[in-house]
């Protein structure tokens, strides 16, 4: 009997052993942003990446409840952060977003930003951007905003950069012809980016910013993001995204890889700075 | 096979989150999203379309028997509503709201199919200048026609603007009263703001100045809509208001159909104390009439921008275009307007079917009949506590939402007597006039 129940015992406790590994062996994917959105696309290229290593995907309300997640998480578990979450406030207080370096694994992606205009607005010319009292639609973020500020004044100290919550305002006030020009990274249908931020053309880029002026500050300007996570020490995280069919496969190819072959010092200095 | 089930189940889809206060359209989206991924593209857009249109009608009575409004849009069939249930006059309320609601689904459909040669000269003239001139007199018309002493509504009305601009702001890169904690980080959560500031003291209110201490809902019958249909010729001039609003403000970008419905309501209630049939406390047919039918006007034509334009103008959308998009499904504007004639097809037999289901479904609440009102009061706010939770717990919130909720709960019960619209504007009308107001200065300065 004593055997019996000695077996009945281990093997209950091999098998919930067993079950507990298995558990942990698994990476949640943590989502942040709100879906459908870019953010959500780049977490969802990490769970499909993982395959049978992915958890589950736990959905936060936004990125300072992520970090605290991140704080309490015992179980393996990853995310995508963009570039601006690591931005100190205005009265230079820490960003609630802001990961400390252990969470921080490697970049991710970035995508240029480009200058865009409505393909039929035939007075969007580069003369006009460059010499002309244009209106430029730019998505008015903490972060970028004053960059597309700076950038905008070194070009053309005749333009107005009109700032704009979300991006489908900006595409509307480009249909609208309240603006001349945007700055995005990703062109829609009727749209064209003649002017891409960036060291070398890409997509229907006609000329790279420095182009148009080569001492205009940030004419390298990209939105990126970068990987965070906990107890995922000797999975290689970015490899794996990388190597996999839905980073491959992806949509958004101007979203490519970044700083990769870089250190993770050296890009930990470049986020947090 | 798959658009008739994608059907069946978008109307079991908008249904539940009609009924369900907190529980939006975009809340379905997400919890379908699984399932959305793998539908073929056109059933991706008719889930949606009927699921919203099929919404609208729940959310309505939701509102009208329990004065518990399922989303911002929906906080004026609440007042009106409502008060028109204490007055004895639920029935005509749900049957005129119901059936003023497929009118201008139908109105909706109409002025968009005749001004598709307009659509581009429309979005032309939907600049900063004219939005901020909307947003400020709407905003201006809810404080002068609220029922609270006007120095008290604009109280209150500022009050709701600092309540909605809690959080970090990614805009100017400064965070609010958000006492670094992350609770507080992405802004107060409508549920509670609404529960706590609107519902709460609504009834409250209610409790405290009718003399009726049982639930009564007569209920509806298939001979009382076919006689409200026939009556409601006598709103003709409210139906044209509300279906214009409600129409062209669903399809311009930063208004959307809850603000329509909200713009619609403030104009009707404006009309009618000019008419001087507007009786304050009573509740207001053409009000009711006007906020539920640009409403449902609205629902059909947000889909104008995705379809013509390429441009999602709502998360849900945001969310389709992406599924689609990622998927490798045309994304085009081509695309788009082929399945136009379809989607409007789905969507005016989902507003027919949602006219007679919410007729049906209405009077599964006759079982609350003769209980003391104020247990049936009880149970709402339970009910909405619970939602909440609910709602929030999704995001692994529902601990902190609740939290919010307590926090809240002291300030609304001061707000009993008042009439606590202004507040909820102002809290939801503070970015849009912040920003508005931000870029205009910018453009001629």
């Amino acid at each position: 009997m004593k055997k019996i129940l000695l077996t009945i015992l281990t093997t209950l406790f091999l098998v919930m052993s067993a079950s507990v590994s298995f558990a942990a062996d698994k990476i949640d994917v943590l989502q942040h942003s709100r879906a459908g959105g870019l953010g959500d696309r780049m977490v969802t290229y990490i769970a499909d990446a993982l395959g049978d290593k992915f958890g589950e995907k736990i959905v936060v309300d936004n990125c300072a409840a992520a970090i605290a997640y991140l704080k309490k998480a015992k179980n393996p578990v990853v995310t995508a952060l963009p570039f601006e979450s690591m931005a100190k406030q205005n009265d230079g207080s820490k960003n609630a977003c802001a990961i400390p370096k252990k969470y921080f694994i490697n970049m991710y992606a970035a995508s240029p930003w480009s200058v865009c205009h409505r393909t039929d607005n035939a007075s969007a010319t580069i003369d006009a951007l460059r010499n002309g009292e244009v209106r430029v639609g730019v998505w008015q973020n903490g972060f970028y905003g004053p960059r597309f500020i700076a950038f905008m004044k070194a070009i053309n100290p005749n333009a107005k950069v009109i700032p704009y919550k979300k991006a489908k305002m900006y595409r509307a006030a480009l249909v609208a012809g309240e603006i001349d020009f945007s700055i995005s990274t990703v062109a829609k249908d009727g749209e064209s980016c003649p002017v891409v931020l960036n060291d070398k053309i890409v997509g229907d880029a006609e000329m790279i910013a420095q182009d148009l002026e080569p001492k205009a500050p940030h004419s390298v300007l990209g939105y990126s993001y970068f990987f965070a996570g906990k107890n995922v020490k000797g999975i290689d995280i970015p490899a794996i995204v990388f190597a996999s069919e839905s980073w491959k496969n992806r949509r958004d190819h101007r979203y490519g890889q970044f700083m990769i072959d870089e250190s993770r010092n050296k890009q930990w200095k470049v986020i947090s700075k | 096979m798959e658009t008739a089930i994608v059907f069946i189940v978008a109307i079991i889809c908008g249904t539940f989150s009609g009924i369900m206060p907190g529980v939006g359209g975009m809340a379905v989206m997400l919890m379908a999203y699984p399932f959305l991924v793998e539908m073929q593209p056109q059933n991706i857009l008719i889930f949606y379309v009927v699921m919203v249109s099929i919404d609208q009608f729940f959310g309505g009575i939701t509102a009208i028997v329990f004065g518990v409004p399922g989303s911002s849009s929906a906080v004026p069939s609440a007042m009106e509503g409502h008060a028109l249930f204490k007055s004895g006059k639920s029935s005509e309320a749900i049957m005129f709201s119901a059936i003023g609601s497929w009118v201008t689904s139908v109105f909706g459909v109409i002025l968009i199919v005749a001004m598709i040669p307009l659509l581009f000269m429309i979005y032309q003239i939907w600049n900063s200048t004219v939005q901020m001139a909307i947003f400020s007199l709407t905003s201006i018309a809810i404080i002068w026609i609220s029922r609270n002493k006007l120095i008290v509504s604009i109280g209150l009305f500022i009050f709701g603007n600092m309540l909605g601009k809690v959080g970090y702001d990614t805009y100017t890169n400064d965070s609010f009263m958000t006492f670094d904690t992350p609770l507080l980080y992405p802004g107060l959560p409508i549920m509670p703001v609404v529960t706590t500031m609107f519902v709460i003291p609504l009834l409250i209110g209610s409790l405290r100045s009718s003399g009726a201490k049982v639930f009564e809902f007569p209920g509806v019958t298939l001979e009382g809509y076919i006689e409200s249909f026939k009556k409601i010729k006598k709103y003709f001039a409210t139906l044209v208001r509300a279906g214009l609003l409600g129409s062209v403000g669903g399809f311009v970008p930063g208004m959307s159909y809850g603000m329509s419905s909200i713009l619609a309501y403030t104009v009707e209630k404006w009309v009618q104390i000019r008419k001087g049939s507007y009786r304050k406390g009573k509740g207001d047919m053409p009000s009711l009439i006007a906020s539920e039918g640009a409403n449902n006007a609205g629902t059909f034509t947000q889909l104008v921008p995705l379809l013509f334009l390429g441009i999602p103008i709502t998360v849900s959308e945001a969310l389709i275009y992406n599924i689609l998009d990622t998927r490798g499904y045309p994304v085009t504007i081509e695309w788009f307007q082929s399945t136009f004639t379809m989607i409007i097809i789905f969507f005016l037999v989902s507003a027919t079917i949602g006219l007679f289901l919410a007729g049906r479904y209405v009077n599964f609440m006759k079982y609350l009949n003769n209980l003391p009102i104020k247990w049936v009061y009880l149970g709402v706010v339970l009910f909405l506590f619970g939602a909440i939770g609910y709602v929030g717990h999704q995001t692994l919130a529902g601990g902190e939402h609740l939290l919010i909720t307590a926090m809240l709960l002291p300030i609304g019960l001061l707000f009993y007597k008042l009439d606590t619209m202004p507040l909820i504007y102002g809290f939801i009308l503070h970015d849009k006039l912040f920003e508005i107001a931000i870029r205009i200065w910018i453009m001629y300065t």
